[in-house]
């Protein structure tokens, strides 16, 4: 009985893996093509799209060109910055609403929940022209503050969701120990909680974090005058209407996947479970 | 000093009333224990005490001032929680002295009065330790160092010992024990394990159903238990309750009729009782003895032996088939099913009304607790030196 089950297991094991690792593959393929034809000549990427770049093909002919003749730098930089404020504040203002909305009783604390649950089922793209119409007239078209806004307000449901679930379990008597102690709210959510949940904030950037970084849409809506263009977007001018410069095309968009490695990379060392273990028993 | 005064509180959590009108009186340096079964408010009077939960009516005063309203760090209070509740991602150390800057302590004093207090608990080589690499016991002294080091007028603990083994759980009585003789801080302590309530208390109070049953030193509670509950709570074995009838009344006892016909005297308050009254007889199991040795005796069927090697419980049936218990000699030599016959003294037995209630017992021992004793000797030795 136990060596069938065990057989099962194994044999169940197996089926799992194999469906992860087909889709890990098939996830993969386009970055992995993207990735080798970056080195790869013009005429080789026509030639044989799935080579791998030879002493022949191989050239930097597209790194060359995006990162000496274009203003690849400023794109980057304005991704960066984007992005980074943009999770900043969806984490620090996602934390503290759901802090709020499980921890106190308020009137309004309903309402806030059910907006911030619709703000999860309906796509933000749907407000685009209201957002277009309210920016124009804030004036923030063509900033990159226009974008922070709008990704803060895109990632905040989300988060507050995620975030509220963590929050529910960390222990009641950890607050109340702190309050016995004299520690202020405020304390007791920097100091304990934040800390506590600190792999669910983990998660919650990494979620907020890849849609900002890929997103061509409010950037070519909301900022496309030159100097404000996101990485996305600077890609772009590199695709003509008649000629497209694929080399430089994918020696970006392969320079545009490292940060997001590194930003992946950073907080996954957060994604550490048990770190509320010890606390009680 | 740090007199805890409850003066009616209650307590509802929306339509549910959980507390029904606690007063109690708790003075200053007094070990008090809250005891009850599960359910019956007395974490829930800890915590309004503790100041995390609102109260719904009345009054709490400690140390002579109202506090209803004010915050649980501005009540001079420490709480021990039973699930411990040291924070996670902080040492010992840490874990100790936070409440301490957060308030605006110096370091110096903070790091004095976090190696005195872990000196006292010796927890001194375990303070760069993080909660999760600290056994139970560790842990549960950690929690108690984070309470002592804020020099608190009322220590409240909720069920600390409970999550402890049972070995452990003697040896951090004792500790405790100890410890409240050594800082003299009134203490409340809620725990539904009557023999911690026994051996801590100087004081204990029964709760049932949201009310006091009963409070006193634990020799009261346990010659005096003023009603059914209280009685079958404090001891173990519980004590044994029997049906029965009042056939007549002396002068200083009753004669009373058992459901199983046999007959027996009880020293009891007399006043109240009159011939007929349905009544319940009570005797405990350790006032229980094989053979018939003592006054009154009845006949029994042995349906189960547990033998402990300093005492033997007996579970018995009376003629009648109701089920007693009896704590028997180590080496009782018993067999199973066999019919006994057990005798017990009529000044053990306690009597229980149809309410209830019970009849004062007359000739009770000694209810006096050790400090009382202590004070009651040095009084009679100050009357012989004059």
């Amino acid at each position: 009985m136990k060596l069938f089950n065990l057989r099962h297991d194994s044999s169940k094991k197996l089926m799992i893996h194999a469906v992860l690792i087909s889709y890990t593959l098939i996830a993969l393929f386009p970055i992995w093509v993207v990735i080798i034809n970056s080195f790869k000549s013009r005429k080789a990427i026509f030639n044989d799209p799935l080579a791998l770049p030879t002493a022949d093909t191989f050239t930097l002919i597209g790194f060359e060109e995006v990162l000496l003749r274009s203003e690849f730098g400023l794109f980057f930089s304005n991704s960066m910055i984007v992005t980074m404020i943009s999770i900043f504040c969806v984490l620090l203002f996602g934390a503290m609403i759901a802090w709020a909305l499980t921890e106190y009783k308020f009137p309004g604390n309903l309402a806030i929940s059910v907006i911030v649950a619709m703000g999860i089922m309906i796509p933000i793209r749907l407000g685009t022209i209201g957002i277009l119409e309210l920016m124009s007239s804030l004036n923030l078209v063509n900033t990159l503050t226009s974008l922070v806004l709008v990704y803060i307000a895109q990632g905040l449901p989300l988060a507050v969701y995620i975030l509220s679930e963590f929050i529910k379990q960390v222990p009641k008597e950890l607050k109340e120990a702190a309050r016995c102690d004299g520690v202020g709210e405020i304390k007791i959510f920097f100091t304990i909680i934040v800390p506590l949940i600190r792999p669910s904030i983990a998660t919650v950037a990494v979620f907020t974090m890849i849609p900002i970084w890929n997103d061509l849409w409010f950037p070519l809506i909301l900022a496309p005058s030159d100097g404000n263009q996101t990485i996305t977007l600077g890609v772009q001018q590199f695709i003509g209407q008649y000629v497209t410069d694929w080399n430089s095309v994918l020696a970006s968009l392969t320079l545009a996947i490292v940060p997001v490695l590194i930003l992946y990379l950073v907080f996954s060392r957060q994604l550490i479970r048990g770190l509320t273990s010890g606390a009680v028993k | 000093m740090a007199d805890v005064k409850l003066n009616n509180i209650k307590k509802s959590f929306g339509n549910v009333n959980i507390l029904h009108g606690i007063s109690l009186d708790i003075k200053h340096g007094e070990f008090v224990v809250l005891v009850g079964a599960s359910g019956c408010g007395k974490s829930t009077l800890l915590r309004l005490i503790a100041g995390l939960e609102e109260i719904t009516s009345g009054s709490l005063e400690i140390s002579g001032r109202e506090v209803n309203h004010i915050a649980p760090a501005q009540r001079g209070i420490a709480m021990v929680f039973q699930s411990y509740a040291l924070y996670p991602h902080m040492n010992v150390f840490k874990n100790m002295s936070y409440g301490l800057k957060v308030n605006g302590k110096g370091k110096d004093f903070i790091k004095e009065k976090v190696l005195e207090a872990a000196n006292t608990l010796d927890i001194g080589h375990l303070l760069e330790r993080l909660p999760r690499e600290l056994s139970g016991g560790q842990r549960q002294r950690v929690a108690i160092g984070r309470a002592i080091v804020r020099d608190p007028n009322v220590f409240l603990f909720d069920e600390p010992l409970s999550n402890l083994d049972a070995a452990l759980r003697v040896q951090t009585r004792v500790e405790i024990g100890k410890l409240h003789k050594k800082l003299g801080t009134t203490i409340i302590y809620v725990t539904h394990d009557q023999i911690e309530a026994m051996t801590l208390g100087d004081k204990i109070v029964v709760m049932n159903e949201g009310l006091i049953s009963q409070a006193g030193t634990p020799l009261e509670l346990y010659q005096h238990p003023c009603n059914k509950f209280v009685a079958g709570f404090i001891g173990s074995p519980k004590m044994n309750m029997i049906p029965g009838k009042v056939l007549a009344i002396e002068a200083d006892h009753l004669l009373v009729e058992l459901s199983d016909k046999s007959i027996s005297k009880a020293y009891v308050e007399t006043d109240t009782a009159s011939i007929g009254d349905n009544i319940t007889f009570g005797i405990r199991p350790e006032h229980l003895v094989e053979g018939a040795l003592q006054e009154t005796s009845l006949s029994a069927k042995v349906s189960l032996i547990e033998q402990l090697g300093e005492a033997t419980y007996l579970y018995l049936t009376l003629g009648d088939g109701s089920e007693i218990v009896m704590r028997g000699e180590g080496e009782s030599t018993t067999t199973f099913s066999e019919q006994i016959n057990i005798s017990l003294k009529p000044e053990h037995v306690h009597i229980f009304n149809s309410e209830g209630i019970a009849l004062r017992r007359t000739r009770a021992g000694n209810t006096k607790s050790p400090a009382q004793l202590a004070q009651l000797k040095a009084q009679t030795a100050e009357a012989a030196a004059n």
